[in-house]
């Protein structure tokens, strides 16, 4: 009973919260404007969407970082969250609700944290999640980085995205760093977007009628911007595959915020 | 339990239903199996598995039942060939995914389930399935989340079953794919031993045998260009230690999938002929005595034979390079007795001489371009050409010959001392001992069917060259006053 109470209080915007530290400041990197083809180009004029700048952490947000959240924010403890704000998978690889433990290294990706802590999260520290294309925009950014050839970037960034984001210590993460600096993007856990809910899949890859039709198993191909761009397809299905209490051991988090010029105040 | 009775006699009224329908006809269709299910509830089981290459145990009851099957996605690292990893994605752990078996008119109940260290979502669609992605869409499922549908098994045979989340060629070239037997109503025909097999294709960035961990290449995967085509998910693992083992008098079945996901497969085993196919794992046995038979891509087929003869017997592609160069090759070890009558293994071995002992001599050809005298240089070049095509196979290309075998042109004394021998023994051959440069030699040169422009040739350039220094050159008229001349008598 008493922590319905204390849960109501919290849920009507009290403001009262345990004495907790600052929220830490993420680097941001800025990542510049530019075109993305979404996976599925029905209906998206020939050059692509344009995306403005913005700015995007250079690292996805740490256990360490994701414990301070919890530490300020009590109701996103593991024993108290909501469940259907987060399933029971939620921080499943920590020891405690405020502790660690010893099996989890704090400066490596948070996971186990679903969307709705993720966005929770984001606006703790000012900024908020990136979209899809925001994301695809930043990941699309390792034409020099990325060893030589151009032409097999995309087969590289596959065989980084295949190199097991089940490896979460910071090296595996950190390594691969864009040409923009944002480290991490590939060769660690996947990572929230805002509007992961907006790709249109019913599971089903290969029907072949009504809203299923950018999808549909020869369409997957034929119909993608760049049927050869096999690490897109795996991030489209895993996001087409979520829910937003999901807390999965391969997906984190990394917080944005709208480039300065269009900085909006508040939470989105 | 109270309940159960009136369950009870339902099911024994159905029972006695199905045993009068047991001589149904073989055209019974596919509705038939919803029609025999008896009113109330199904008796529950839970399906026991078998990993390839074994079989689940053929089943044993006459009626239809609730079949609750749990299959888990997993993405694991493991050995693909000697010194080569590969990250795949199986069901069950393995590639290929565990054999399943129930019997038409069942009802299965799936639960998929994703393990949570799972980097993609994962479903299933069984060919068995009849219904909007053979179970795909309602089984669509998260890493860390299990999902559930029910299907009817409404047609007997066997069939495969595979991820179908996008890029479906992807998740397929993975290693997610396995088998899934519809028993019909009264079964198979039983045998001694069944197995079970899966054929499929991997496309790794690395050429075949690259050590290390070989991450997916999904342009080889596009132009349909494997590095390795493998029964049962990795080189060798129906070979040796690993092949079937069977036993002379025994008759077995293979239950053969083509996980695919591009290559169809010809599918024989060497030095057996298949009795019985069922082609395309339909429910029909609707061939006999096949060599080799074919297995679609997505596919599979069912083969019978009786072994007669012990031995090893090695399963391929007869897509023969699969087979040899890339991994398509198992083998079924069968003991017991010969039975020589069948086959008698090599029986005699013998020289073959069609024509008697003599070396052959070719005639000339009659009407070749009358010869010339060559020029200086034309007649070295045609000697260099000569000696490489004709001479060097065996005195080597600097002339050094072979110790003990074939002896020296270099700084040949045997050869310079004496230009009319050295024609002769061209023209008719040597046998014989001999000491060249000090060393003796007695072997054979058999003599070299060669125009006379030829052997002028190849002399003149032997004689200048590999420290040989000749002032005069064989010529034309040498060569055919020698052969005009009888060899002297020995």
């Amino acid at each position: 009973m008493t922590r319905r109470v204390v849960f109501a209080i919290l849920l009507c915007g009290g403001a009262v919260r345990a004495a907790a530290q600052p929220a830490p400041a993420p680097r941001f990197r800025s990542v510049a404007p530019g075109q993305v083809r979404p996976m599925f180009i029905a209906g998206v004029p020939d050059g692509g969407l344009a995306v403005a700048g913005f700015l995007l952490a250079e690292r996805p947000v740490s256990n360490a970082e994701y414990l301070r959240f919890v530490t300020a924010n009590p109701e996103w403890q593991r024993s108290r969250v909501a469940r259907i704000a987060a399933d029971v998978s939620y921080l499943r690889h920590w020891a405690g609700d405020t502790r660690l433990g010893p099996e989890v290294v704090p400066a490596a990706p948070v996971v186990n944290v679903s969307w709705f802590a993720a966005r929770a999260y984001a606006d703790w520290v000012g900024g908020r999640l990136p979209t899809t294309q925001e994301w695809e925009l930043a990941a699309s950014r390792f034409r020099t980085s990325i060893s030589g050839d151009p032409d097999r970037v995309n087969a590289q960034l596959l065989a980084l995205s295949q190199a097991g984001a089940r490896d979460t210590t910071p090296l595996a993460a950190f390594r691969i760093v864009s040409d923009e600096g944002v480290t991490g993007l590939f060769g660690g856990p996947s990572e929230w977007v805002d509007d992961f809910n907006t790709v249109v899949t019913s599971g089903e890859s290969r029907g072949d009628s009504g809203p299923d039709d950018g999808l549909f198993c020869a369409g997957g191909a034929a119909l993608a911007a760049d049927p050869s761009n096999y690490s897109a397809f795996m991030r489209y299905a895993l996001r087409g595959s979520l829910r937003g209490s999901y807390a999965l051991a391969t997906l984190g988090v990394r917080v944005a915020r709208d480039a300065p010029a269009t900085r909006s105040r508040g939470p989105r | 339990m109270r309940r159960s009775t009136p369950f009870l006699v339902v099911v024994a009224a159905a029972a006695a239903v199905l045993a009068a329908a047991a001589c149904a006809s073989p055209d019974a269709s596919a509705g038939d199996a919803m029609a025999d299910r008896p009113s109330g509830a199904l008796p529950v089981e839970t399906l026991t598995v078998a990993y390839a290459p074994a079989v689940p145990a053929a089943i044993t009851r006459k009626t239809p039942a609730k079949v609750v099957i749990n299959l888990e996605t997993r993405e694991i690292r493991k050995r693909l060939a000697d010194g080569v990893e590969y990250t795949f994605w199986t069901f069950g752990g393995s590639v290929p995914g565990p054999m399943l078996r129930v019997r038409v008119g069942d009802e299965v109940e799936f639960h998929l389930n994703n393990h949570p260290s799972s980097q993609m979502p994962h479903n299933i669609d069984l060919h068995a399935v009849t219904g909007p992605g053979g179970g795909a869409a309602a089984s669509f499922t998260a890493p860390g989340h299990s999902s559930t549908f029910s299907f009817a098994a409404l047609n007997p045979g066997l069939y495969v079953y595979h991820c179908a989340t996008a890029p479906v060629g992807m998740h397929i070239a993975n290693g997610m794919y396995g088998l899934i037997l519809v028993e019909p109503k009264e079964g198979l025909t039983p045998v001694d031993r069944e197995f079970y097999l899966v054929q499929s294709e991997f496309y790794t960035a690395g050429r075949h045998g690259a050590p290390g961990i070989q991450p997916f290449d999904m342009e080889k995967a596009l132009h349909e260009d494997p590095e390795y085509v493998v029964f049962n998910g990795s080189v060798g693992a129906v070979v040796g230690d690993n092949a079937l083992k069977a036993k002379v008098g025994e008759t077995v079945r293979m239950f053969v999938g083509n996980g695919g996901p591009n290559l169809i497969s010809s599918f024989h085993v060497i030095g057996e002929i298949f009795d019985k196919v069922y082609t395309e794992g339909g429910s029909l046995a609707n061939q006999r005595d096949v060599q080799t038979t074919l297995v679609p891509a997505g596919g599979s087929a069912i083969v019978d034979m009786k072994l007669e003869v012990p031995g090893t017997f090695i399963l391929v592609d007869h897509s023969i390079f699969r087979a040899f160069n890339k991994g398509a090759l198992g083998m079924l070890a069968v003991e017991g007795s010969e039975n020589a009558a069948i086959y008698s293994g090599k029986q005699d071995d013998q020289v073959y001489l069609p024509e008697g002992g003599a070396i052959q001599a070719m005639p000339i050809e009659a009407g070749a371009a009358p010869e010339r005298e060559l020029p200086r240089n034309e007649l070295l070049a045609r000697g260099q050409q000569v000696y490489a095509a004709n001479c060097a196979a065996c005195h080597q290309l600097e002339g050094q010959g072979v110790p003990g075998a074939f002896p020296p042109l270099a700084s040949s004394d045997y050869l310079m001392a004496d230009k009319d021998r050295a024609i002769g023994v061209v023209v008719r051959g040597l046998s014989g001992a001999v000491t060249v440069n000090g060393q003796p030699y007695n072997g054979v040169m058999p003599s070299l069917q060669l125009t006379n422009g030829d052997v002028a040739a190849v002399l003149s350039y032997v004689r200048t060259n590999f420290g040989n220094r000749a002032t005069d050159l064989v010529t034309l008229r040498d060569v055919q006053r020698v052969r005009a001349t009888p060899p002297a008598a020995r």
